[in-house]
């Protein structure tokens, strides 16, 4: 039993895993957030004039990502810095 | 991406609800975030009905949670605090203002999952609507970026 030598992945996906991050290469989660926000911004800007542009992209940032990854809570610890 | 601290400690709450079977609807700030507002805040606000059944129950998710048992706050108000979990939880009894009953508020909240868990967590129109009624410096300070994001989900609705 065991691996038997030979590939244990096709030849897409190890190309896609030498690219994971690389200059060039599949975009990273950051890097995809960042991206959908602008994306969102700029399609929503004109219709929200009122709300400031650092603003709108705070919002669609905590909206784009799954609520288990949100900031909730601000609380001091042990060392008295602020933690979150 | 790993799970925030506050993210696996709601968690832990929803399961503590599940638990003790406790009809709870989260409010406040941190149904704010919920609501995708870029908010921060120092507790966890519950709004539960005041029968001596939910008492009983409440003492029991206290400890699930690793908290002190449900205290209230002074003598100005009827809310309690349970201490000692990773945020201080306040639960509130069966309003948060003359209008917004906790059967008003649950018909227009939403089932929301963190980590497998569940929560009730009131609309972010509601939020707004309690902190306009309590009129607090806090609530007035916070109620600008509310009505913004309030605002971009209506206008990510049509889009």
């Amino acid at each position: 039993m065991g691996r038997k030598g030979g590939r244990s992945t096709s030849d897409a996906k190890r190309a896609a895993s030498r690219l994971n991050g690389a200059f060039g290469g599949r975009p990273r989660t950051a890097e995809l957030l960042a991206r959908r926000v602008r994306d969102a911004q700029s399609l929503l800007q004109p219709a929200l004039p009122n709300i400031d542009p650092g603003d709108l992209g705070l919002v669609l940032s905590c909206l784009f990502r799954p609520p288990r990854h949100r900031q909730f809570f601000m609380w001091r610890d042990k060392e008295g810095r602020y933690a979150f | 991406m790993p799970s925030s601290v506050g993210g696996k400690f709601l968690a832990a709450i929803a399961e503590a609800l599940a638990a003790t079977k406790l009809e709870a609807i989260v409010v406040g700030n941190v149904a704010s975030i919920l609501n995708g507002a870029p908010v921060l805040t120092e507790d966890v606000d519950l709004l539960v009905r005041d029968t001596p059944r939910n008492r009983l129950k409440l003492r029991r998710f206290a400890t699930l949670i690793g908290g002190s048992a449900p205290a209230p706050i002074s003598d100005l108000t009827g809310t309690e605090r349970i201490y000692g979990s990773t945020v201080p939880v306040d639960i509130l009894y069966d309003r948060l203002s003359p209008r917004l009953t906790f059967g008003s508020i649950r018909a227009h909240a939403e089932r929301l999952e963190i980590l497998g868990a569940r929560l009730t967590v009131a609309s972010l129109a509601d939020v707004i609507r309690a902190k306009e009624a309590a009129d607090r410096p806090k609530d007035r300070a916070a109620l600008p970026i509310l009505r913004d994001t309030l605002a971009v989900k209506k206008a990510m609705g049509k889009w």
